[in-house]
């Protein structure tokens, strides 16, 4: 499976630069937004997008069809997406993460477990993005998924956001409330399963 | 041993059925696909690539079923496709160290060097490649892993002559080893009759015919000849028939060309066309 690895990481270089540019000015700006999440939590979900936008690709250069004839099996060509997502997901999960601490420094604040509880949420809310939209486009093909795509997309964002801001605002404090591993145990085995309903659709699926 | 037998093979969708399909392409060998556009040779390959799933029939391929091939089989099969299907942005070198990570048996000299031959650029990126261009980096990744079996689709086509006529020839050197097989469809029926061993007449998702070139070529013929002369013949020996002011074409089995009727050697092309025609 390296070498669908391999090609993945040219595709990201190549079409995902502006990407790349549009999550560091959002961490950037994270840093000095005084309290809203929106700032941190976009360049996760944007990084979740990435492995949808290189399925997009595939299909429009019959990768799709192309990559049945190599010695790949269908699980691994879907496999390869979700690895891809990982580890993209986890990368700019360090730089947002490392973004939120500096975040204290600028404004003098302490960091809290809820700022550490808000950390681990937003890896979490990356899974989540790439567990809902991937079997979707598996399933439709990037034409056909797009609706489902950009709704994800949105309500993951304002979903997240409001989530974030209600709680501050009635001084609810989640963290308390809910045990801190629930989340990013919740949305690990949500990235699992839907990883492997991918490969249910995409072994049944016509190219 | 054969190298791929196709028994009974249907696939219906709603304005096209490929119909109780065979085919046997014998080791060693090369069958040409011929067909025109949307005949069937695309499906027919992705079906055997189990691209798409058949509604019957079996399809054996290098001795396994198709549905369930090893992947260490695939590695014995090289494939081009009529659209080549290597992302835009990556260049032939880059090409060369995903396949390098892809097939076990990856030749990395072999593929720099056929990338001279058919002089493509190594960091050129590949949306800058024309048709032609495309289909010779497809040939020279299918060639470059040692494979035994090459399904070519279309993939001469978009080549100039002089390059065609190159890979013909590489075509026919991949051949030389009798383990080697290659099924190769195409509507430019000039380069499968220089090539091709077996040819199979594929038309409106029918097979007309599946037999050895030379058999063909040796079996009918074309006369001119009268109407008169033409009510004589055995319609059971007349293929097709193209009438004109001055009398009537007729592609016919040699063996019941009446005597005195002077006959003209026919070709791959024109059987085709004939027979297409008579179908129609």
């Amino acid at each position: 499976m390296k070498g669908l690895l391999l090609k993945d990481m040219y595709m990201t270089r190549k079409y995902c630069r502006s990407f790349f540019f549009i999550i560091f000015i959002f961490i950037a700006v994270s840093v000095f937004a005084d309290g809203n999440f929106f700032f941190t939590l976009y360049p996760i979900v944007f990084a979740s997008m990435i492995p949808v936008t290189l399925l997009a690709y595939d299909e429009r250069s019959k990768w799709t069809i192309y990559s049945e004839t190599l010695p790949y099996s269908r699980a691994q060509l879907v496999s390869v997406k979700y690895l891809m997502a990982l580890i993209l997901i986890s990368s700019v999960w360090i730089f947002s993460f490392a973004g939120m601490l500096l975040r204290c420094v600028v404004s003098h604040s302490e960091f809290t477990r809820r700022s550490f509880f808000s950390g681990i949420t937003l890896h979490s809310a990356g899974l989540l993005c790439v567990s809902l939209l991937l079997p979707v486009i598996f399933k439709f093909g990037s034409e056909k998924g797009r609706l489902a795509y950009y709704i994800i997309i949105i309500v993951t964002c304002v979903v997240g956001t409001l989530m974030i801001n209600i709680s501050e605002e009635m001084n609810i404090s989640l963290p308390n409330r809910i045990p801190a591993f629930a989340i990013p145990a919740g949305a690990s085995i949500l990235f699992v399963l839907s990883w492997l309903l991918s490969i249910r659709i995409y072994e049944k699926k016509e190219l | 041993m054969n190298a791929l037998e196709i028994k009974n093979l249907t696939k219906s969708y709603r304005d096209f059925t490929l119909d109780n399909l065979n085919l046997t392409l014998p080791n060693g060998c090369i069958l040409g696909l011929i067909g025109e556009n949307g005949a069937g040779k695309s499906t027919t390959i992705k079906l055997i690539l189990d691209i798409i799933h058949k509604d019957s029939g079996t399809i054996t391929l290098l001795g396994h079923d198709s549905e369930h091939i090893p992947l260490q089989a695939k590695e014995d099969i090289g494939v081009v496709l009529d659209e080549v299907g290597f992302p835009e942005c990556l260049t032939a070198k880059q090409a060369d160290n995903i396949m390098k990570y892809t097939f076990s048996r990856w030749d990395s000299a072999m593929y720099r060097q056929l990338l001279v031959k058919l002089s493509i650029p190594e960091n050129k990126p590949f949306s800058d490649f024309s048709r032609g261009m495309k289909m010779k980096l497809g040939i020279a990744v299918a060639l470059s892993h040692h494979p035994k079996l090459l399904l070519l689709d279309e993939a001469t086509s978009g080549l100039d002559p002089v390059v065609r006529d190159e890979v013909v020839d590489m075509f026919s050197e991949f051949t030389r080893d009798e383990s080697h097989s290659i099924l190769i469809s195409s509507h430019i029926v000039s380069d499968l009759e220089k090539l091709c061993d077996y040819i199979a007449f594929l038309h409106k998702g029918k097979l007309l015919l599946c037999e050895e070139k030379d058999i063909l070529l040796e079996e009918y013929c074309i006369i001119h000849c009268s109407f008169e002369q033409f009510r004589e013949l055995d319609p059971a020996a007349i293929k097709g028939e193209k009438r004109t002011a001055y009398g009537i074409e007729v592609l016919i089995r040699r063996d019941a060309v009446p005597a005195g009727i002077p006959v003209s050697p026919v070709t791959i092309e024109e059987l085709f066309i004939f027979m297409v025609k008579e179908v129609r």
